[in-house]
């Protein structure tokens, strides 16, 4: 290449790095009284909920990351502060019935009822049995939904406290529906209140009548697909009968809660009914999810319902200056990262320099746009682990190609002698890396599966960067310089003979 | 040393670790992590009776919380929302994590002094001072989901390394990736490190996939010097001929891996240095299992290998002819 051309090319590759980076890393006004500000990229890509920070601009700058957690109170469990609240407007008589309706539990942190959960001043079995009962439900739905920083503890012994990263925005409605437990009943009529209950029949448990439930997509609309046995779809044929002359709503409730509310206007005859009704796919991951679990868990039909009680919008889980040092290491690690390369090859640390900037935003891009993606410990680890495969990529080609030169060789002829001696060495170590993300993404669940993710495209984009990238930039920059061997700090071998 | 007291002195200490480590975990009935704890929770009205006092706030719990002699964990900030339509209430809570260790009825006895110091403070505030004892229960079918992912990943990277190196190499592998496991989460059992509840068993991944990672990149340096030497060495004197010429490419990946955890171990919050630290036990675990223990384990099997490779053996008259006539 050409001078001229390699300085062109040198530039435009400069141009476009150096925008990207502005777009990705650098926030700035865009009005005046610095209201209104233009907020990078790394500061819209979703944060876990281990970290977290304020968007640039306004008063009451948005919040990016953190986690929601809500707790959530079997019947008959009662906070401390609902307890003391209740207890505060009552007088008299009135307060003495209450004292009486409930026993302080841990220290007065839960108040249990009496009449649903206590006997003789002990809990009773069948509250104990049925508590484990839901939290087995919980977790099984909790599971199913596969959301990464998903995290269910038990608190104070009878109550239950789930946190989900703010990044999901199905959050609320998974705690809302995942609460609810209990039979799974189909009845039909204009309101829930007089509906006409199709079935199950008395003594008989759902799954004579019901599969279960799983979603699909197509044409881009979301379904929820339920699937009912011979007898369940000859039911829901006799009962929606009338249905083309007086309408109706096919009501699907789980312990009495109304789940999915069907709007139908002809006979329905289906053994596989898809329903949409302009669900996310989150959302009808959920419906579904709740359905199918009440089939799965049919024998536990007596289970009450999960009462949502506080609802919490958490910072940071790791604190709120955690995503600035976290920044900071990664700054700094960078930079020394860049600094050993500028040190130990001169002027070819640019080489290097470039190849990290387009590792660094391909994977920035990655994590933004890719929405199961979140800044977070799991991706992080990736991120560093593959920033390091790049590096020592460099640093392998960059000796390989020394050593030729030490020899005697031109550079032009180091370059490739060089890069032809490592290149599928270092092919082989990218493949296996990124084979081995790919096999963890499609196994694993929630973190390890993100972790797996960043670490296939990590050594992805390590690989083009080492590859392609770095070698292209090498051989760009040395068409401009006057001293190759200098531009690389490349020196050759002392010929004894001659000396 | 000869490589059978190696391997011999080897196997007895990495068995003790993960023994101890198995006694451990049953004692205790798990592993000693740091995070999961007791909360204390000071719930307080923005909106009236605490706006622009939050900070001053805090520090009373603060000071509260040092002056009976305990040590929070972490601290959190929350907004209370409206269940139905998320909408703000205009309470914020403060939540304090406390280490198991500290006794719940030292932390009931920290939540009315608080609370008897800051209604003496803000008489008219709305403020309600809660003490929650929490119990992590992972997730199943995650933490399966995980160990299968971990396993298969281990498993394909030692066919690939069998098929690529040789099936010395891939046995030997496969073997130090397994106990490059067990160590890393055996010492997790035995030192009461501060790290996270999912953390062992995510370490022992690490240190699992490490060595075979490892391995591999030595394994490309014992081929070369195996095809360099080509049966003149004896099995020992090949392997360790191939391994000091191959670790120094190990530790140009770990040196750099191991500072980049050290850096951002050291430079981040509490929190951040309780994940990335402790990281470094399954990166040495897996240093001395790929450079030291797979060759030790490699070298009886490629002995018997190159035995049934290099020796002659009778293979008839008629067919030794027709090999010479060839």
């Amino acid at each position: 290449m050409g001078k001229v051309k390699s300085a062109i090319c040198l530039c435009a590759i400069t141009l476009i790095l150096a925008v990207l980076c502005f777009v990705c890393f650098v926030p700035f006004p865009t009005g005046s009284g610095g209201i209104s500000y233009y907020n990078p990229i790394i500061n819209w890509a979703e944060k876990s909920e281990d970290l977290g920070g304020f968007q640039f601009g306004g008063e009451d700058p948005a919040y990016i990351g953190g986690s929601y957690s809500i707790m959530l109170y079997p019947e008959g469990v009662i906070s401390s502060k609902e307890y003391e609240s209740n207890l505060r407007i009552l007088e008299g008589d009135d307060r003495t019935e209450y004292e009486g309706k409930y026993t302080a539990h841990a220290g007065g942190a839960l108040y249990l009822s009496n009449e649903d959960v206590m006997d003789g001043g002990r809990v009773t079995q069948k509250f104990s049995t049925s508590f484990e009962k839901r939290l087995e439900l919980l977790k099984e739905r909790f599971s199913r939904l596969n959301t990464e920083g998903t995290s269910i503890e038990v608190v104070n012994d009878y109550s239950v406290r789930v946190t989900m990263p703010a990044s999901t925005d199905v959050s609320v409605a998974s705690f809302l529906y995942f609460g609810y437990m209990g039979d799974l009943e189909v009845s039909f009529g204009t309101d829930l209140e007089s509906a006409g209950r199709i079935f199950p029949e008395t003594n008989k448990p759902i799954t004579d009548y019901m599969k279960g439930a799983d979603t699909r997509s197509m044409n881009g609309t979301q379904y929820v697909v339920l699937h009912f046995t011979n007898e369940g779809q000859k039911l829901i044929s006799t009962a929606t009968a009338t249905a083309e002359s007086s309408g109706g709503t096919l009501f699907f409730t789980v312990g009495g809660e109304q789940v999915i509310g069907l709007s139908v206007s002809s006979r329905l005859n289906e053994k596989d009914l898809y329903i949409s009704g302009d669900y996310s796919s989150d959302a009808a991951k959920i419906l579904s999810t709740v359905i199918d679990t009440s089939v799965d868990f049919a024998s536990d039909s007596e289970l009450g319902k999960l009462e949502m009680g506080e609802l919490y919008r958490n910072q940071a889980g790791f604190g709120k200056s955690a995503l600035m040092f976290v920044y900071l290491a990664l700054a700094v690690s960078s930079v020394a990262g860049v600094v050993f390369f500028f040190i130990r090859y001169r002027r070819l640390g640019f080489a290097h320099l470039y190849s990290f900037l387009f590792f660094l935003l391909a994977m920035l891009l990655c994590v933004w746009w890719i929405p199961t993606l979140t800044i977070g410990m799991n991706t992080l680890t990736a991120f560093i682990l593959t920033a390091v495969l790049l590096s020592v990529s460099n640093a392998v080609a960059f000796e390989n190609a020394r050593k030729e030169y030490a020899l005697g060789k031109t550079m032009t002829s180091s370059v490739k002698t060089g890069y032809k001696k490592c290149f599928w060495h270092l092919f082989e170590v990218h493949a296996v890396v990124g084979g081995i993300g790919l096999l963890i993404w499609g196994i694993a669940l929630s973190e390890l599966s993100a972790f797996g993710l960043t670490l296939a495209l990590g050594a992805l984009f390590s690989a083009i960067a080492t590859l392609a990238f770095n070698r292209f930039m090498w051989f760009v920059m040395m068409s401009l310089a006057k001293n190759q061997g200098k531009f690389c700090h490349f020196v050759r071998e002392v010929d004894d003979d001659e000396e | 040393m000869k490589n059978k007291a190696k391997l011999t002195l080897f196997s007895i200490l990495s068995a003790i670790v993960v023994i101890v480590g198995i006694v451990m975990v049953a004692v205790f009935g798990g592993f000693r992590v740091a995070t999961d704890g007791n909360r204390l929770e000071v719930c307080y009205d923005t909106v009236i009776t605490i706006s622009g006092k939050e900070e001053a706030l805090e520090n009373t719990c603060e000071s509260v919380i040092s002056s009976r002699g305990l040590k929070f964990n972490g601290k959190n900030n929350a907004e209370i929302l409206e269940t139905q339509s998320l909408g703000d209430t205009g309470d914020r809570v403060i939540i304090y994590t406390f280490s198991k260790s500290v006794e719940l009825n030292q932390l009931q006895a920290a939540a009315t002094q608080i609370s008897e110091r800051v209604t003496s403070e803000y008489p008219d505030a709305d403020i309600y001072v809660s003490v929650k004892a929490s119990e992590a229960t992972p997730i199943n079918t995650a933490a399966w989901r995980g160990a299968i992912a971990l396993a298969v990943a281990a498993v394909a990277a030692s066919v690939y390394i069998g098929i690529r190196y040789g099936f010395a190499s891939a046995v030997s592998g496969f073997i130090a990736s397994v106990v490059a496991g067990l160590l890393s989460a055996a010492v997790f059992a035995i030192i009461p490190l501060p790290i996270y509840s999912y953390a062992p068993l995510l370490y022992a991944g690490i240190g699992s996939v490490f060595t075979l990672f490892f391995w591999m990149l030595l394994g490309a340096k014992l081929k070369v010097s195996f095809k360099e030497e080509n049966g003149v060495l004896s099995a020992e004197e090949a392997v360790n001929k191939g391994c000091r010429k191959g670790r120094k490419y190990v530790l140009f990946f770990a040196i750099p891996i191991a500072a980049a955890m050290l850096l951002f171990g050291l430079l981040a919050t509490n929190a951040t240095r309780m994940f990335f630290l402790p990281a470094l036990v399954p990166l040495l675990v897996s240093l001395f299992a790929a450079m030291w223990f797979a060759p030790s384990v490699m070298i009886p099997i490629k002995g018997k290998t190159d035995s049934l490779k290099f020796n002659p053996k009778y293979v008839g008259k008629k067919k030794a002819d027709a090999e010479q006539q060839q």
